[in-house]
């Protein structure tokens, strides 16, 4: 029955056949099924090792007599007080009284024997064993097996299933496998799905032995049904976006050779550390930052059983909002946002799985996926940011008066916003600026063949710019700064309109002045063209690494230069100009003159013509026949 | 009407930086043949072949099977059913068995039951590894694992088989056994192209050869022909009685273009240049003159001289 089952699946899927047939082996089976089940007995007997016996304390928290002990001891301590400042009042020389005082001293006494007799019993004696109340005992500890199980699943499957799979397709590739399934008729997503069902198939038979036991764990917990299949399928979800990513990652980075696996495994850990802490932690989810967050399954885990993983804490996920739509009220709008944002995640990075699998040597996403990639984007960055919640309060009336301000919202968000974007930007401009050979073979044969029909040059050019495979990237790069600015810019015009309750929460862009937030934008835009040029430039270099040492040279240009001028406390305050040229431009506006920034922005897209035309030249020097190149003694 | 090509190329071109690996290569190799591409390392054979087989992009120009234009980005399933393309380092999954190699890629190919078993048998039999089919891959020799690579191959019947450098490397009875397995490929209707530096063996094989040179296509001819147009007709001569007086009877004789003394032996090699009934009355008339022969064969100059003589440099 097995091996029928076996072809069943090989008809469906040839590549999973393949994975079962070359990973399944019975000793395989053996061990895994046996490690699965040793852990899951250690597990139960490290939680059976505090079982309640005939030793079990009185102030244990199984114990039924010691709540009412406890509540004794409350009221005695209150007495004890309350007798102690009878005492310190009749031993004032104001009120002496040696006859009650003599009363209040013998009442001390008793209630101080009282409380240390309670306290021998709680801490001394034994808890009978007819009042331990062993259901409740059970119950927390189903919990904490449910929870250890969770917990282990997701690191387990999440870290140990990216190591195996970078590790296997990394493999093949470097083997040269990997071309005869390309050459196969079998769909990219046919061979890329039998992959991430079969090769982390060790993990997925680890986990399914000790399924059973997760559930009958959280069912004895008296966790909802409902709960543990949204949590399953929130994990089932994180585990097809992170293989999906650790695809594409062994793809597209032969470079790190054997180093690849451990580099994102490693990665994956301290993505699931973090958000483990910030889901146990932090409960802020209205802004943009939360999109993050929730791409770790963690956060669903505090959400549905939060009383496990907070000690006192609920979790906020139910207060959470996308474009004010509170999809957080309800378990499965909350659980249908949670896929939504796998599924934006997952729906591109399958679209350049695609691509990418099937011709090793082109771009991860064509110019024309960037721009609705962006789009989705600022979707995400978007809906998250406009969440509802009274964040605004009036500095006069502290604590007080709070509103919900939607210039404030996003001011607070802006440093987010501009993060994120600004690593996007960085991606799309490694991602769609073509190697020095695309360029080579863009220059030499399209480009002179475009230039050909000089009537409709000028458009053909332009549509190449935009759509086209193996043309420099710049125009792309500047179509989705657009995208990106386009909201802050609709923002940037309408915040006074929206300031209607005249609060100080768009006080700092009023100062700047809005033409000048405009120019800012335009200076930020600029400098980000520079960044593309340059990066655009060192691509065409004949040197193999250059891919490594643009991303390096312009990962320096970015950030260095503000690190230095922090460190050197060269201050936006006092040396605005100098700040108006680095990554950050926003910062220097504030006290700089208009005059000024609108220099400064010339200035930028004097260095940006300049940049362009060698660019030009260098384009059209690549895509010169060789013999011309002999001829000029090149 | 004109007879449909297997493969048809124009303006094939693939560039690397400022190195020109294949330029300009229009090819042209009809339905049934087995066309061998030779040339020196480096002179873009297997370039071509990666394109052909649509492991490599072509920076310009295009590829037509059988009529049909191949692309890369498209999946392309029906034209990818028609080509096997073994490259030549043949890399292969170690920890399968022979059997559930094959039966994976029969199953990549959409072959589906009873016809995936009753392929697999046949390909096992010709391949002769049948008795091996339990044995986990990483256990097989050179030659073993290089006819596996070819049964992965031809396992979906292709009509287009792209074999690139298949003897390199093996010993001269694993070499022998691909020749047969070839030559009943043919005997069934593949196309072939094979790239070979082993000259012996294309000649043995091959109906039409190209020649590649610095990535052009300097020559694309039937066998036949080039034999026609290049090769010329030898004759051996031994003697038992005096070399030179063989030479001195052979040289005058008007068919007689060049001679040489074949050293070590009592043997003469002499360019002919005349009919049968020439070579026949040369005999004749060198046994009638008393010079005792003891042997008379005539041969064909071997591809390789043919090669060399062309100007091209053989590599191996």
């Amino acid at each position: 029955m097995m091996l029928n089952l076996i072809d069943k699946i090989g008809n469906w899927n040839p590549q999973l056949f393949r994975e079962i047939k070359g990973r399944l082996k019975i000793f395989n089976i053996v061990i895994t099924v046996g490690l699965s089940l040793l852990a899951q007995v250690a597990i139960f007997l490290y939680q059976l090792a505090d079982y309640p016996g005939e030793k079990y304390t009185m102030s244990g928290a199984y114990c039924n007599l010691s709540k009412g002990y406890h509540e004794r001891l409350n009221v005695l301590y209150q007495l004890v007080n309350q007798v102690q400042q009878k005492i310190n009042l009749y031993s004032d020389k104001s009120s002496f009284d040696p006859v009650k005082l003599k009363v209040f001293k013998t009442q001390l006494a008793n209630l101080q024997s009282e409380q240390t007799n309670i306290n021998r019993n709680l801490y001394e004696k034994y808890c009978p064993p007819d009042q331990i109340n062993i259901s409740l005992w059970w119950q927390d500890h189903w919990k904490y097996i449910f929870l250890t199980l969770s917990v282990m699943f997701v690191f387990i499957l999440l870290v140990a299933g990216t190591y195996l799979l970078i590790n296997n397709l990394a493999q093949e590739e470097r083997r040269g496998t990997l071309n005869f399934l390309r050459l196969t008729p079998q769909s990219e997503a046919s061979i890329l799905i039998g992959k991430i069902l079969g090769v982390p198939i060790v993990i997925y038979l680890i986990v399914l032995t000790a399924l059973p036991l997760h559930l009958l764990s959280g069912l004895s917990a008296k966790i909802a049904f409902s709960h543990i299949l949204s949590f399953d399928i929130i994990l089932v979800a994180s585990c097809f976006f992170f293989y999906s990513y650790a695809l594409l990652f062994s793809l597209i980075s032969r470079w790190f050779s054997g180093f690849q696996p451990w580099l994102a495994s490693g990665a994956v850990l301290i993505f699931l550390f973090t958000t483990l802490n910030l889901a146990s932690y932090t409960s802020n989810i209205h802004n943009t930052f939360t999109w993050l967050r929730l791409l770790s399954p963690f956060e669903m885990m505090g959400y549905l059983f939060g009383n496990l993983l907070r000690s006192n804490e609920q979790s906020s996920l139910d207060k959470l909002q996308f474009f004010y739509l509170p999809l957080g009220k309800n378990l499965v709008s909350l659980v249908g946002l949670h896929l939504f944002n796998y599924g934006v995640g997952i729906y591109w990075v399958w679209q350049a799985l695609q691509r990418r699998f099937r011709n090793p040597n082109t771009a991860i996403m064509s110019k024309h996926q960037s721009y609705f990639f962006v789009g989705c984007c600022q979707l995400i960055f978007w809906g998250f940011t406009l969440q509802y919640s009274n964040n605004y309060c009036s500095p006069y009336e502290f604590g007080k008066n709070c509103y919900y301000d939607l210039n404030h919202q996003i001011g607070e968000n802006f440093v987010f916003l501009v993060l994120f974007n600004l690593a996007l930007v960085f991606g799309l401009m490694i991602i769609l600026s073509p190697h020095r050979q695309q360029i080579q073979d863009w220059s030499r044969y399209s480009y002179h063949e475009v230039s050909n029909h000089k009537l409709f040059w000028r458009s053909s050019w332009l549509n190449d710019a935009i759509w086209g495979e193996k043309s420099p990237s710049l125009i792309a790069i500047v179509i989705n700064l657009l995208i990106i600015v386009a909201p802050l810019v609709v923002w940037v015009i309408f915040a006074p309109v929206l300031n209607f309750k005249h609060n100080s929460a768009i006080d700092w862009v009023n100062e700047i002045g809005r033409m000048k937030a405009i120019l800012g934008i335009a200076l930020f835009i600029s400098m980000t063209m520079i960044y593309a040029t340059i990066i655009q430039t060192m691509l065409l270099m004949k040197t193999p690494k250059r891919g490594i040492l643009a991303i390096g040279s312009i990962g320096l240009f970015m950030f260095l230069p503000p690190a230095i001028l922090g460190l050197l406390g060269i201050s936006p305050t006092n040396y605005a100009p100098v700040w108006l040229f680095s990554t950050f431009p926003w910062v220097g506006i504030e006290n700089s003159a208009t005059i000024t920034v609108f220099m400064s922005l010339l200035a930028e897209f004097i260095v940006l013509g300049l940049l362009n035309l060698n660019l030009n030249k260098q384009i059209k020097l690549a895509g010169e026949s060789a013999s011309k190149a002999l001829l000029a003694g090149r | 009407m004109v007879k449909e090509l297997a493969i048809r190329t124009s303006g094939l071109t693939k560039q690397f930086e400022r190195h020109i690996a294949v330029n300009d290569v229009d090819l042209e190799i009809q339905i049934g043949e087995v066309y061998g591409l030779i040339g020196p390392n480096g002179a873009g054979k297997t370039t071509l072949i990666r394109m052909l087989a649509a492991a490599e992009e072509p920076t310009t120009g295009e590829i037509y099977i059988n009529g049909d234009r191949l692309r890369r980005d498209k999946s392309n399933p029906t034209l990818k059913r028609r080509l096997g393309y073994l490259p030549d380092d043949y890399p292969l999954y170690e920890d399968l068995t022979v059997w559930d190699y094959l039966d994976y890629f029969a199953r990549l190919y959409r072959l589906r039951e009873p016809r995936r078993t009753q392929r697999l048998h046949e390909v096992l039999e010709l391949i002769q590894l049948g008795n091996k089919r339990n044995s986990l891959i990483s256990t097989l020799s050179r030659g073993m694992k290089q006819r596996l690579s070819l049964a992965r191959t031809i396992i979906h019947e292709p009509i287009l088989l792209l074999l690139d450098e298949p003897v390199s490397g093996l010993d001269p009875i694993a070499r022998m056994q691909f020749r047969e397995i070839i030559k009943a490929l043919q005997e069934a209707g593949m196309t072939i192209l094979i790239s070979s530096h082993v000259l012996s063996d294309l000649a043995e094989l091959c109906t039409s050869v190209g020649i590649m040179e610095l990535g052009f296509l300097v020559e694309s001819a039937s066998l036949q022909q080039l034999y026609q147009r290049l090769s010329r007709q030898q004759i051996i001569l031994s003697t038992l009685g005096d070399l030179d007086a063989l030479l001195n009877a052979v040289k005058h004789y008007p068919c007689v273009d060049e001679w040489e003394k074949i050293a070590g032996t009592n043997s003469l090699r002499v360019n002919f240049s005349g009919t049968q009934e020439d070579c026949a009355e040369l005999l004749r008339s060198l046994v009638t003159s008393g010079i005792p022969i003891t042997d008379f064969h005539c041969t064909q100059e071997d591809l390789e001289s043919i090669f060399l003589k062309l100007g091209h440099k053989q590599a191996s």
